[in-house]
């Protein structure tokens, strides 16, 4: 027995396949046409989603974390280490925030938007303000750091790039001139055919290189749908795959033949 | 009574209630309340709307006034010399461009038309004035008056070829198209459609490869091989499962061999998902893969090769303390035991993982680990990811930040021959599917590019 091992006998596992397989049935249906069928399966699927989200944050997030801690030691002063104990700043500090977010996304949703914003919600903007402020600051400098710089590196290693070999070389020059050319098409008006403002000598060899970018950046959007078409068709593949070719269903098959004969 | 009612604009059978048409997208706020009829009731004329909304103090504007062609009267409205102007006069855009030109009237003084293809996502009139007055001291901004002139003259051109699908009584507008005058732009560009529709055929007839002919393999396969095959034994590897059930089906064929691999090499696994449905999908693909283990790593004991940290909450603001000090963001697995105390897990606490493995069928998910984890752990990183996610996150692998890419079922595949394992003979015939089925789709999709380019090209001979 590892923790992988299912706590469920196999005969429920059929059933979860089974039931898997009319639920597919159903949302499939909807190539067909638009019935209580298909949006049966869709509000079914949507809704379990959502109850099995809750669960999950209950016994994986709320209950562990946080609530099972806290009654195990609610007092803040616990240890020798001062009042700001891991009691405070991990136990009811969340709880505390937690609950008045909780309260005032309830009022805001009770319908009471029009009228004058109520002292719960006027309280609970500080800590939206932090989670916001701190996401958005997590993320500009993650920006920065993971993409942005090591990004900018590798484009000005092109100069560095002279005793490499001639391809890697080519590579680098056109990764080069592409992205000047599609920078130079999206941002400096070349593409709007507005190039006033461009020196008059300057402008045929501008027009050109932002047409060598117009022409990348359709080619671009090429890869990317193709790749996603690839996705997909092998997402569609799997599904059909799993629903008329897999041991489960083989097996349901010669279940239902067996029951149909009376065997 | 019916409890849904038609569109006025496609004649759609839509909920009543509803805010847009479920097929073109028209506004339909408030029609069904009255303003127009579930079958034949007509539309209230300006005059009567106004009075009415004085009567309930409304305010909002009419989806009527800013659609004119609902209207009952609409055709009565027009004026005299747009009635009887000719069908080329009242659509001076399927006309060359010069004469165009010269017969615009300004867009206020003409009547909005419906024009096939934006219906009741974007305004025709607004269409129609960015299209043709472009410096306009009115402020309309849409989408297609960015595009270069020439750009919008074809587009132009070619949702002019949509018949109005309103069925005015009227019939004047479908009158008015006439084949020829448009499909020029298309015409010039025939020695493009030329050369793809030439592509397009080769391509079909190199596809006919033989059966046991293998997908395309992708740049970076064999570099995350190597890195994880190159992992000494019982290296801590933190497993970002950035996947769940909605994209398993393609993800898994990826992701299955990888895990193996791992197994194999008695790598210990941190696994965590900030996806509610990613834990569970982790176990069901681990067990899979330990199902087809070799037996020394079956000899393992499991629970101290896998710690599941479960379900990781706090989006962005989680990851920096998961890169600088995991065992204090993930302090429970999902068994609710310590963290922290697993002797698996202990040099962690004095170094950084070996090997950073992310599944993600999103390329947002790949780079916030790039970003948020990898800078401050220095560990390297070895991607599993969707197809649809590889020329996105590409640029990575090309900066050396991502060592190893396995990107959709053509990586997995490519991964499973490096690895040589006896693939059993159910996979096998699954496997033989996937490729079939891939070869087939990329057909269809093949087909239907040759279709619409021939379309074009019979078009643009229109004379």
């Amino acid at each position: 027995m590892t923790p992988l091992d299912s706590p469920l006998p196999p005969a429920w596992e059929n059933a979860g396949f089974l039931i898997g397989f009319v639920l597919s049935l159903l949302i499939l249906s909807f190539v067909i046409r638009d019935s209580w069928l298909a949006r049966a399966g869709q509000y079914l699927l949507v809704g379990v989603t959502l109850a099995y989200t809750v669960v999950l944050v209950w016994s994986n997030v709320l209950w562990p974390r946080l609530l099972s801690p806290l009654l195990a030691n609610p007092l803040p002063i616990t240890d020798n280490r001062g009042p700001l104990t891991p009691a405070l700043w991990n136990g009811w500090l969340p709880l505390v925030v937690g609950l008045l977010l909780w309260a005032a996304g309830i009022d805001y949703l009770r319908g009471r938007r029009g009228q004058q914003q109520s002292w719960l919600r006027h309280l609970a903007a500080f800590p939206l303000a932090l989670l916001v402020g701190v996401g958005l600051g997590a993320g500009i400098a993650g920006a920065l750091q993971g993409t942005f710089l090591p990004q900018f590196r590798r484009a000005t290693e092109v100069g560095q790039l002279l005793d490499a070999p001639p391809p890697l070389l080519l590579a680098a020059l056109l990764t080069l001139v592409i992205t000047g050319g599609a920078l130079l098409h999206l941002q400096l008006g070349a593409a709007s055919g507005d190039d006033s403002r461009f020196p008059a000598a300057l402008r045929p060899f501008l027009a050109g290189w932002a047409w060598l970018g117009e022409r990348a950046l359709w080619l671009t959007a090429g890869v990317i749908f193709a790749r996603l078409f690839a996705a997909r068709s092998t997402l569609l593949i799997a599904r059909l795959d799993a629903l008329f070719f897999s041991q489960q269903i083989n097996d349901f098959w010669r279940w239902l033949m067996t029951f149909w004969q009376g065997g | 009574m019916s409890s849904t009612f038609g569109c006025p604009h496609c004649g759609k059978a839509n909920p009543l209630h509803v805010t847009f048409c479920a097929s073109c997208g028209t506004y339909l706020k408030g029609l069904e309340a009255g303003n127009l009829s579930r079958s034949s009731t007509p539309i209230p004329s300006d005059e009567e709307d106004s009075r009415s909304k004085a009567k309930t103090g409304q305010t909002a504007e009419n989806p009527v006034h800013s659609q004119p062609w609902l209207r009952s009267d609409f055709e009565k409205a027009d004026p005299p010399a747009e009635a009887a102007a000719a069908a080329l006069g009242e659509q001076p855009w399927l006309r060359p461009e010069e004469e165009a030109q010269e017969t615009q009237t300004p867009p206020a003084q003409r009547p909005q038309r419906l024009v096939a293809g934006l219906q009741g996502l974007i305004e025709p009139a607004d269409r129609e004035h960015s299209l043709f007055h472009p410096d306009s001291s009115v402020e309309v901004r849409t989408a297609v008056a960015d595009l270069p002139y020439a750009m919008r003259r074809d587009l132009r051109q070619i949702f002019a070829a949509d018949v109005p699908i309103l069925d005015e009584p009227t019939g004047h507008a479908p009158a008015s198209i006439q084949p020829g005058a448009y499909g020029r732009g298309l015409w010039r560009r025939n020695w493009v459609y030329g050369l793809l529709l030439a592509g397009i055929l080769l391509a079909l007839w190199a596809g006919n490869a033989p059966a046991n002919s293998r997908p395309h393999s992708w740049p970076g396969v064999v570099e995350a091989y190597n890195a994880i095959d190159t992992l000494p034994a019982d290296s801590i590897v933190l497993v970002n499962w950035a996947y769940d059930p909605t994209t398993a089906g393609e993800m898994d064929l990826a992701a299955l061999p990888v895990m193996q691999h791992l197994l194999e090499k008695n790598a210990r696994l941190l696994v965590v998902s900030q996806l509610p449905g990613g834990p569970a999908t982790a176990r069901r693909l681990i067990a899979l893969a330990r199902s087809s283990a070799s037996q020394a790593a079956l000899a393992r004991q499991l629970g101290e090769s896998l710690v599941e940290g479960g379900y990781l909450p706090g989006g962005v603001g989680s990851l920096a303390l998961l890169g600088q000090a995991p065992t204090q963001a993930i302090p429970v697995d999902i068994q609710g035991r310590a963290v922290g105390g697993r002797a698996a897990l202990d040099t962690l606490k004095q170094s950084a993982p070996a090997l950073l493995l992310i599944l993600a069928a999103r390329a947002e998910e790949v780079q916030r680990w790039l970003e948020q984890i990898q800078p401050l752990n220095a560990a390297p990183v070895v991607v599993v990811s969707s197809a649809g996610v590889d020329p996105v996150i590409r640029p990575y692998v090309d900066s050396g930040q991502i060592v190893g890419l396995v990107s959709g079922y053509a990586g997995g595949i490519a991964y499973r021959d490096l690895l040589a394992d006896a693939v059993p003979t159910a996979s096998q015939e699954s496997q033989r599917r996937h490729i079939t089925g891939q070869n087939w789709a990329l057909a269809v999709l093949l087909l239907v590019i040759a279709v619409g380019n021939l379309a074009g090209l019979a078009e643009g001979r229109q004379p």
